[in-house]
């Protein structure tokens, strides 16, 4: 509720001396201060932000500097380990592995090709077809009185689009 | 810290970005939310589930405009579903819905009355303007809301409740002169 001193009755009567005159600016400006005097927003009920964030789902951060001092050093380690790990690896166990490594890739680019080749196919089938439903559709709109009907109907359609916009849109009253 | 900079805090996964944003704007939310939907429990409902869906398009949201706006304009598109739902139940200005009669009484001293103190009058006033807001349409009412208690610019009323510029001054200027009318009927000149 606002303070004693921020009540001013004289303000409530312009303002409704204003709409009455339909003095549009005046009254928005009277009956902003009438309302930031007398009319406070409703608060959030007492609860309500503990039960958006119980329902929040819970998201972890990517790296949390203030997390707990094992969590940082579970972290810490186990970069360690991963940095150290080549270091300890023989030339001859890190060719093999390499040469594994470049297999695998090849039979996966062997498989992505033949599948996007089968895709392609496909494709080419629906593409054909396609094409022969449209030929269809614009020999039947070009032939006889048909493009006469579609003009007439596209007529039609516009000028009740145009209509109904017209008796829809609200009246601006006051701008 | 500035709402941008709280939502890519929680982007970065730390929950206090978040819990800080739904501090800062759950009571528009909620106001906008009574506002329209004259109902507390289902206004409840619908500020959580409209922080729920802010959470969870929070990488849509676009730094350059308001957090405010965003929100508002989430709870607003909530509130209309569930108006379109329940159906139009809003009575018109003229037609007081069972036992609102008897708050609009409660609510008024007679203002012409020699006795009738500042206090009482500034207190009534308060009261009778809720009760005039809440006999309106809920886009007239949301506009009286958006416009007066959360003090927002036309343009961002348009942006928020997704209607033409045209229309916000309309239903502005209609919301006032019916809540005009109902505080001239309840004896305020």
């Amino acid at each position: 509720m606002a303070d004693m001193s921020d009540w001013d009755a004289d303000e409530l009567t312009r303002w409704l001396a204003a709409e009455r005159d339909d003095a549009c600016d005046q009254a928005d400006a009277l009956f902003a201060r009438v309302a930031s005097s007398h009319w406070r927003p409703l608060e959030a009920p007492a609860g309500l932000e503990a039960r958006i964030m119980a329902a929040v789902p819970t998201r972890r951060p990517a790296f949390d500097l203030a997390a707990p001092w094992w969590v940082r050093l579970t972290v810490a380690s186990a970069l360690l380990v991963l940095g150290l790990a080549p270091a300890a690896i023989s030339p001859g166990l890190l060719l093999d592995l390499a040469s594994n490594f470049v297999t695998v890739l090849a039979r996966l680019t062997h498989g992505v090709v033949t599948s996007g080749s089968a895709v392609l196919g496909v494709f080419g089938v629906s593409w054909t077809l396609l094409t022969a439903v449209g030929r269809a559709a614009v020999v039947v709109t070009t032939t006889g009185a048909a493009p006469m009907l579609i003009v007439a109907n596209l007529l039609v359609a516009s000028a009740a689009f145009f209509g109904l916009t017209r008796l829809l849109a609200p009246r601006e009253e006051c701008s | 810290m500035t709402d941008a900079e709280l939502v890519e805090r929680t982007l970065a996964g730390f929950e206090d970005g978040f819990r800080t944003l739904v501090a800062r704007h759950q009571s528009s939310v909620y106001n906008l939310l009574v506002r329209m939907l004259r109902n507390p429990a289902l206004a409840e409902d619908l500020a959580q589930d409209t922080f729920l869906k802010a959470f969870s398009h929070l990488r849509s949201f676009d730094p350059r405009f308001k957090f405010s706006n965003w929100i508002l304009r989430i709870a607003h598109n909530a509130a209309i579903d569930t108006i379109r739902r329940r159906g139009p139940r809003e009575s018109s200005i003229d037609e007081p819905e069972p036992g609102e009669q008897r708050r609009i009484d409660e609510a008024l001293v007679d203002p012409r009355s020699d006795d009738a103190s500042k206090r009482m009058e500034q207190r009534d006033l308060a009261r009778v303007l809720d009760v005039a807001l809440e006999r309106l349409r809920p886009e007239y009412r949301q506009a009286v809301v958006l416009r007066y208690q959360e003090d927002l610019s036309y343009e961002e009323i348009a942006e928020i409740t997704g209607v033409p510029l045209g229309t916000v001054k309309s239903n502005l200027h209609r919301a006032r002169s019916e809540m005009a009318e109902f505080l001239k009927r309840h004896g305020f000149k």
